[in-house]
């Protein structure tokens, strides 16, 4: 080339990139007016400007000695693997090639992706890597997640993985060639999250999280891939030496955690980070450090000590802001203010750089991103009441500009960096400690030292949960601290227990070294507290929770978060104990502070709002427990999202109340619905998962599909006894709903023994005249009557029915339904009299507390007709049945209406004769 | 061979920098069996448990080769220069000896940079990298000095501006420019 040419295209070059990429072809047009040749060479250059950003910007050497060490193999597709017929070549990576593949035989048609290690490069940690990433795979199942199918080894003993083969697009591409909107991009990064979340929930953490490891299909659906780093939180894995920097040659830098590049131990929260990245780079359409390709000293310090530019900055200073707004179907101006505020803190949130201060789980990343949807407060960000006003302005526009601005001038000055800077020093040094614990746990995994390789997460668990009582010795703050979060460990795995045990030694080390009225010894009473609860030592409970519930309200006052959560506890106990009164005045209390202090509904409301329905609920005031439980399903919904544990209890709790209405067909299809979801998200063993299977069982009970509620309630049974252990009254409760079951199907004396072991575990467990309690002496009483022993069944159901009159009230449904079981016994023993009394004014308090349609009522009506029978009182009793007919009675009387004995003196009655033809018109149309 | 004293190394770039040429022809092969040495290192994969940083390497081999007393920054970027240089022929041999030819061999073609996501340019390699180098100094042969320097040599934006005793944002602009026109040019041989 001229060197005058060359001049002149350098000169262009550096002019035309000051510009804004826009105006660069108006500004080539004018200058480059009659030199097409000029043009095109500049413009040739201009085009390659982004493209070429990171071209060799590693210094040669290091490019050498990575592919010097990868050891390039001879790359020959072979023909087939196993029974797979190869179609070509879709990838490769460090260690592993991919190849498209179709089966060859019938037995299975449609296309697979085949994972296998490259020839020579069988290290036994390769080896032992891929190994992992099939044990991996096959623990998790999961819509989103794509499925192992197959895998084995090549004649050579090349170890291989059948995997689905998914067609669809990585995930920032998809989103872009789509022009999706920021809120359906956040709604779609949403469903990765909860991906990564179930991932988690099995211990399984991604880190390599990338757009090119999450395709989205042609229906818009995620799914996650590539579990080829993934490790789980396994022993099997963890005793392989963690040489960190052969980690990071497989792994993705501008998405690796700074944990990652400092080698450090990696957790869930490295994929929380790179959510993170994923999130910012779907927001800006870059990422938060442009590290790729630059020497790894340098990768390191920026990851770990850089503060990336907000995605509002980045987006309205670096790269093409038109285009990046285009694809996201807004303006430049307008996508600097929508990232500007939430989705800024949000993602700085999952970016930090501790990882203890980033969001806790994947489902918390989430509910921020629902929140910030909804316009809600996100909790990301610093919670200043002009914050809070302001979210409350944009949700109520009108009226309220006045008074937030007037909140606005009262923002409060926190002062809490100053503080922050003083503890870091400190903070470090505890890092390291907890780092050096955490190396020795795992230590412990040591396979010669345990069983073989059969160890499991939990087992280290456990063994650390011991050694913590020594480990940290010297530093009691922080072995009090870890002891908390082991225990939060053990109680979200819902091992109540353990929990237990070491919120215990955490309170008392607490108590010990910090004060009785520290915010952290509080803090872990009320753990403990709810633990003691949980493990039903209710009254234990509520002792320690009025003690903490005194202190908080004297030192913190009752505006205070944490007093109201404690009062919000000890009200949960007293629901417990069956002192509703006190329960419902507590949680109303609670409820109009949160309020108060949010200003709107949100997680921690949802959460007063269904113990308030529960409790609602208890008292038998089903309507409105009814509809403070929808209202807690929707905000958690939409808060939370739709698969989120406390969404999915709100959704069993809803079930739960439309079954004690009578409405069991929508209560059982909302059940179904919320077990196949808990059973996906929280596993099949999981405490909320069995009580689900319960509840389901209770409601096909009643409606009569006694096998499968059979099964079910066994099936529980039995992973209750294994997991919750034998007192649990999660336990109890499964005994009882099984007993009732047998005794439908006619195993009294089986029924008989298991009401009666349970009953007496709650005789000594939780007292003798607690609603449980009185319950099971009921449905003893039921079968007692059923095998003919009618005086005892009486004793038992006069003493029951005292005690429930005392201590629930004389209206409170279980004390009607006792009362009316004694109908049934006074019947049988020919004491018409004392029956008819009994019978009428129970159910005249049914049909006023229940409703005249509720099954309850039904049955009752359908016993007095009974009494009435007998003693010839036809019209009556014919006006009864019908109405017990038209009002939901139990389908196997109903049906066998023309043969109940009782019925004898109507036979030979036509209105009889028509009402059993329109009961059995009623069974044939169900 | 045997390695030469901090002396030799520190009166040979003493009496190049003065304009001495035949200094440098004796200084090469002392400083290229340094370096060559140390690339060995670097891809015979002993260095687990190590990053690979060209500078840090090539200033290892400068404290070896120089007497840090005697020296001052002049000799330093020449240092530099002449390990660029040589670290250039030694990283081509090396890829021309393991096969990685410029085209139509055998060998798979070598990515600059092998992280998938942000290698735009995975048919691009090292020989031909080499190759479109010296036709970019036939052109300007500045710009070439530059990505020696930086690509070869792991010198710094800064640290080239020194050795080729130009400013900073010169450097920045030669790079920016030389990499968009290696990259052209290298698109266009395939």
């Amino acid at each position: 080339m001229e060197p005058e040419l060359w001049s002149r295209v350098e000169d262009l070059f550096h002019r035309a990139l000051e510009l804004d990429p826009n105006s660069r072809a108006e500004f080539l047009d004018d200058a480059c007016r009659d030199d097409p040749v000029l043009r095109r060479e500049v413009e040739s250059l201009l085009a390659l400007d982004k493209t070429a950003e990171h071209f060799i910007e590693s210094p040669a050497l290091e490019v050498m000695g990575r592919l010097a060490a990868q050891q390039p193999p001879i790359t020959e597709i072979p023909e087939k693997i196993g029974p797979y017929r190869i179609v070509r070549e879709i990838g490769h990576g460090g260690m592993a090639v991919v190849y498209l593949a179709e089966r060859d035989d019938q037995q299975y048609r449609g296309r697979v992706a085949i994972k296998m290690v490259k020839p020579g490069i069988g290290s036994d940690q390769v080896l032992e890597r891929f190994r992992n990433e099939r044990q991996t795979l096959a623990a998790l199942d999961h819509p989103h997640i794509v499925k192992l199918l197959d895998g084995g080894s090549t004649t050579v003993g090349l170890p291989y993985l059948v995997m689905e083969y998914v067609e669809g697009l990585p995930i920032d591409r998809y989103c872009d060639l789509n022009k999706l909107s920021i809120a359906d991009r956040l709604r779609l990064f949403r469903t990765v999250c909860s991906t990564v979340q179930y991932a988690h929930q099995n211990l399984v953490i991604h880190r390599d999280l990338k757009p090119g490891n999450i395709l989205v299909t042609r229906e818009g659906l995620p799914r996650l891939l590539d579990f080829g780093i993934a490790k789980l939180l396994n022993p099997d894995c963890l005793d392989t030496p963690l040489v960190t920097r052969m980690d990071w040659r497989v792994m993705t830098p501008e998405y690796a955690s700074p944990e990652q590049v400092r080698g450090q131990p990696v957790t869930s929260a490295t994929d929380i980070y790179s959510l993170g990245v994923l999130l910012y780079e779907l927001l800006t359409g870059q990422r938060p450090f442009q590290v790729a390709g630059r020497p790894w000293g340098e990768i390191e310090r920026v990851v770990a000590e850089h503060e990336p530019p907000r995605p509002s900055t980045r987006v309205s200073t670096g790269g093409d802001a038109k285009a990046t707004a285009e694809v996201r179907m807004t303006e430049p101006k307008q996508l600097v203010s929508l990232l500007r505020g939430d989705l800024d803190w949000i993602t700085m949130k999952a970016l930090e750089k501790e990882a203890g201060r980033r969001y806790a789980t994947a489902s918390e990343l989430s509910a921020d991103i629902g929140r910030y949807l909804d316009h809600e407060p996100v909790l990301a960000r610093p919670a200043t009441a002009a914050y809070r006003a302001r979210k409350y302005v944009r949700r109520h526009p009108f009226g309220t500009a006045v008074a937030a601005g007037l909140v606005l001038l009262l923002a409060g000055f926190t002062g809490v960096q100053a503080f922050q800077l003083r503890r870091i020093t400190r903070e470090r040094d505890r890092a390291n400690r907890v780092t050096a614990f955490m190396e020795g746990m795992f230590h412990l995994s040591d396979p010669s030292e345990a069983r073989g390789n059969s160890i499991t997460a939990r087992e280290i668990l456990d063994k650390a949960s011991k050694d913590i009582d020594t480990g940290l010795a010297h530093d009691p703050e922080l072995q009090a601290e870890m002891m908390r979060v082991m225990g939060l460990v053990y109680k979200n795995l819902g091992l109540f227990a353990r929990a237990q045990s070491l919120f215990g030694s955490s309170a008392d080390i607490r108590r010990r070294i910090l004060g009785p009225e520290n915010a952290d010894t509080l803090r872990s009473l009320d753990d403990l507290a709810w633990t003691l609860n949980q493990e039903g030592h209710v009254r234990e409970a509520e002792k320690l929770q009025r003690e903490t519930v005194d202190t908080r309200r004297r030192v913190f006052g009752v505006e205070n978060l944490d007093t109201l959560r404690s009062m919000s506890n000890l009200a949960w106990s007293l629901d417990r104990e069956g002192n509703y009164a006190e329960a419902e005045k507590l949680e109303r209390e609670v409820l109009d502070g949160e309020r108060g202090i949010f200003k709107t509904d949100n997680a921690d409301t949802a959460i007063v709002l269904n113990n308030l329905a529960a409790t609602l609920g208890h008292e038998g005031r089903y309507t409105e427990a009814e509809r403070l439980k929808r209202a807690t399903l929707d905000i958690r919904r939409r808060v939370l999202g739709p698969e989120h544990q406390e969404t999915l209890t709100a959704m069993n709790n809803l079930a739960y109340t439309l079954q004690q209405e009578g409405h069991y067909g929508e209560a059982e299809k909302l059940q179904r619905e919320t077990l196949s979801l808990q059973r996906r998200v929280l596993g099949p063993e999981h405490p909320d998962t069995l009580r689900s299977m319960n509840n389901l069982a209770n409601t096909l009970a009643a409606e009569n599909h006694l096998a499968e509620a059979l099964e079910l309630q066994q099936q529980a049974l039995t992973i209750k006894r294994r997991v919750l252990g034998p007192e649990h009254q999660d336990t109890l409760w499964a005994m009882n709903g099984l007993a009732e079951t047998l005794r439908k199907v006619g195993q009294y004396p089986a029924a008989e023994q298991l009401f009666r072991e349970t009953l007496d575990i709650q005789r000594r467990v939780l007292g003798p005249d607690r609603p449980n309690t009185l319950n099971t002496m009921g449905s003893l009483a039921v079968t007692l009557n059923k095998q003919g022993r009618y005086p005892t069944a009486e004793k038992l159901q006069r003493e029951t029915l005292e005690t429930q009159r005392r201590v629930l009230g004389p209206d409170h449904p279980s004390t009607l339904t006792t009362a009316d079981q004694l109908v049934q016994t006074l019947e049988r023993e020919g004491r018409y009299d004392d029956a008819e009394k009994l019978a009428r004014s129970t159910l005249e308090a049914q049909r006023r507390v229940l409703g005249p349609e509720h099954p309850e009522a039904a049955g009752t009506a359908y016993d007095l007709a009974c009494v009435l029978a007998h003693r010839g009182e036809r019209d009556e009793a014919i006006s009864l049945l019908r109405e017990a007919i038209h009002h939901g009675l139990e389908d196997t009387v109903r049906l066998a209406l023309d043969q109940d004995p009782d019925l004898k003196s109507l036979r030979n009655d036509p209105r009889f004769h028509a009402l059993v033809s329109d009961a059995q018109q009623r069974g044939a149309q169900h | 061979m045997d390695l030469p004293s901090n002396h030799d190394v520190t009166q040979l770039l003493k009496a190049w920098t003065t304009g001495d040429e035949q200094a440098l022809e004796k200084l090469t092969p002392l400083v290229y069996t340094q370096l060559h040495r140390i690339a060995e290192r670097c891809m015979a994969g002993e260095r687990s448990g190590h990053t690979l940083q060209t500078t840090a390497l090539v200033n290892e081999a400068y404290l070896q080769l120089v007497d840090c007393d005697k020296i001052d920054w002049r000799d330093r970027a020449h240092f530099f220069a002449v390990s660029a240089q040589l670290m250039r022929r030694i990283l081509i041999d090396f890829a021309r000896s393991r096969g990685y030819q410029k085209r139509g061999g055998t060998a798979p073609h070598l990515s600059l940079d092998e992280t998938p996501s942000v290698c735009h340019e995975p048919d691009a390699n090292l020989v031909a990298l080499d190759d479109a180098l010296n036709t970019l100094a036939a052109v300007d042969s500045r710009k070439s000095k530059v990505v020696e320097l930086r690509f070869f040599g792991g010198l710094s934006i800064e640290e080239t501006a020194e050795v080729l005793r130009v400013s900073v944002e010169t450097v920045v602009r030669d790079w920016r420019l030389a990499k968009v026109w290696l990259l052209r040019e290298l698109r266009e041989a395939n």
